[in-house]
């Protein structure tokens, strides 16, 4: 019977890498703070070969060019990730449950990644911050006039520099102190995290010329991960609390 | 060093023998100039500290997209061009329509060196030694009727080879246009080569238009037909976005186009933007022109 070979055959592989990554998820979830290390590691290496490669003068033909840009591209790229985890958690859930795993059904099995959601969201401020102070000094030689036209010019400026804005309040609101004062205000602070994803993709998609479809893959992930709230709150997930448990667990390590 | 009007055909020089010379003028200009720095302590930045971009920035940073809208794909997708054989047709209002091979283009119109800034409407600038010769020379020789009042330059149209035109990003083929007063003006050039050897694929082999006083979309690459009409033609930026892209497009600090202010620009491999000049720095040898019209408004 090749079909139950075959079934059979691909049941142990999956036994055998359940056997390696479950226990290595379980030791994750128990070491909230190594996790958050790590996860800030992660997200320093873009600024590490950016630093490295500008030490090198090894940017290219237009240096200026990438050192605006790309601290830029990587605030988009962790605030989509950030946005992410929640959804990915409860797919991880239902995908455990449909397969049957005996590991991996429960919501505080993958609370690694919310472990991870306070380094990745405060590396993509980060990068967003250095974003703006290169555009601040390499692009406007710090020149308020040239500010004001460029402010006045294109929209992509007031919606990045909006999107920049609302990012503050979260990062300076990230701490566990702030997270006890706020108490139940904090989850609505940390709200202001979709619109600025939101104007960050419309930052992205403005300052774009025609034929360039990056920015508007960026737009399409971002307006799904939102889409996906609106659907939860709507019609939670079987299992799933009616407010997406990874906003309301907030077990922050550390 | 010398304005791109002074130049002359007999200045034309070998690359190597241009890049040693190059390299003397610099570190010479460097001593002579560093007494008046210490006293200036940061000029401003003019057209007389400009020097020629390298062969390395001028054929890897390059907006063609018939290739590509990524400026450092275009290199590589541009490999398998072949630009030869390749027919230039002089057509439309004309005495003498003609179709005139490439090779037979250059033995007529012996090659010149011109060295143009090239300023692009995404904000960056470059210095280019040119080779080629001046449009109006063979416009004249298909003498333009009393009815040519505008010269359409129409790119090839072959997604073959084109790779880029196979998506709809513009309306293929691109087309290009100028009034016959700036396609007869000396400085506006009819490339068919950079630093004394026959254009690269991606800077647009084997013949492109360079009109240095206009951003660069207006220099059409890869042309294929030149029509002299009646009427000024469509052009394709300008129908793509005709509030970001106009006719005229020539550069001016004072008006912002595309994605912003142009008052500035991002000289490739300085890490400080300068002041954009009116005309690209052209403004002695075009202004007359547009005598009579408000440069501000004409898009």
């Amino acid at each position: 019977m090749p079909g139950s070979t075959l079934t059979s055959s691909s049941e142990a592989a999956a036994t055998r890498l359940a056997s390696c990554v479950v226990p290595a998820l379980r030791t994750a979830n128990r070491h909230p703070r190594a996790l958050a290390a790590l996860g800030y590691a992660l997200a320093a290496l873009p600024a590490l070969q950016l630093a490295w490669q500008t030490a090198r003068g090894a940017l290219g033909v237009n240096p200026l060019e990438i050192l605006v840009r790309r601290p830029g591209h990587w605030a988009l790229v962790l605030l989509t990730c950030v946005l992410a985890l929640t959804p990915l958690r409860h797919a991880l859930v239902s995908l455990s449950r449909r397969v049957g795993a005996r590991w991996g059904r429960r919501f505080s099995d993958w609370n690694w990644l919310v472990y991870l959601r306070r380094p990745l969201g405060l590396a993509s401020f980060a990068y967003a911050g250095a974003h703006l102070a290169l555009y601040a000094t390499l692009d406007l030689d710090l020149d308020w006039h040239e500010f004001v036209l460029d402010l006045d010019g294109k929209p992509f400026v007031p919606a990045g520099l909006a999107a920049f804005a609302l990012l503050v309040p979260l990062a300076v609101t990230s701490t566990d102190a702030w997270m006890r004062r706020l108490k139940r205000h904090w989850k609505r602070v940390h709200w202001l995290v979709y619109p600025a994803a939101l104007l960050a993709a419309l930052h992205f998609m403005w300052l774009s010329k025609p034929g360039v479809a990056d920015p508007y893959g960026y737009g399409a992930i971002i307006l799904a991960l939102l889409a996906y709230r609106v659907v939860v709150r709507w019609r939670p997930a079987p299992g799933a609390p009616a407010v997406p448990e990874g906003e309301a667990a907030e077990r922050a390590p550390g | 060093m010398s304005r791109p009007t002074d130049i002359r055909s007999s200045e034309l020089t070998p690359h190597r023998v241009y890049l040693e010379r190059r390299r003397f003028m610099s570190q010479a200009s460097a001593l002579l100039a560093a007494p008046a720095l210490a006293r200036a302590g940061e000029a401003p930045r003019t057209a007389a500290d400009d020097k020629p971009s390298s062969w390395d920035e001028i054929t890897s940073y390059n907006n063609f997209y018939e290739y590509s809208p990524d400026k450092r794909a275009v290199a590589t997708l541009a490999e398998n061009l072949n630009p030869h054989p390749w027919t230039l047709s002089i057509e439309g209002e004309v005495a003498r329509p003609r179709v005139i091979d490439i090779d037979q283009l250059l033995r007529e119109f012996p090659a010149q060196e011109r060295i143009y800034r090239l300023r692009c409407v995404e904000g960056w600038s470059m210095v280019i030694p040119w080779m080629g010769l001046p449009l109006g020379d063979l416009l004249r020789q298909a003498q333009p009727t009393s009815r040519a009042r505008y010269v359409k330059f129409v790119s090839l149209l072959d997604p073959g080879r084109f790779y880029g035109q196979r998506r709809p990003t513009l309306p293929w083929p691109y087309t290009e246009g100028l009034t016959i007063a700036e396609a007869m003006h000396p400085l506006t050039l009819l490339a068919t080569g950079l630093y004394g050897k026959p254009m690269p694929n991606q800077n647009g082999a084997p013949v492109r238009l360079v009109v240095p006083w206009k951003y660069g979309y207006k220099s059409i690459k890869s042309i294929v037909t030149i029509r002299l009409e009646e009427q000024q033609p469509a052009t394709t930026w300008a129908q793509v976005a005709p509030h970001d892209y106009g006719f005229y497009a020539n550069v001016n600090p004072r008006v912002a186009l595309a994605r912003g202010t142009q008052s500035r620009e991002n000289r490739i491999g300085e890490l400080h933007k300068r002041e954009t000049l009116l005309f690209n720095g052209y403004a002695d040898q075009v202004a007359h022109l547009y005598a009579g019209l408000d440069v501000d408004k004409l898009l």
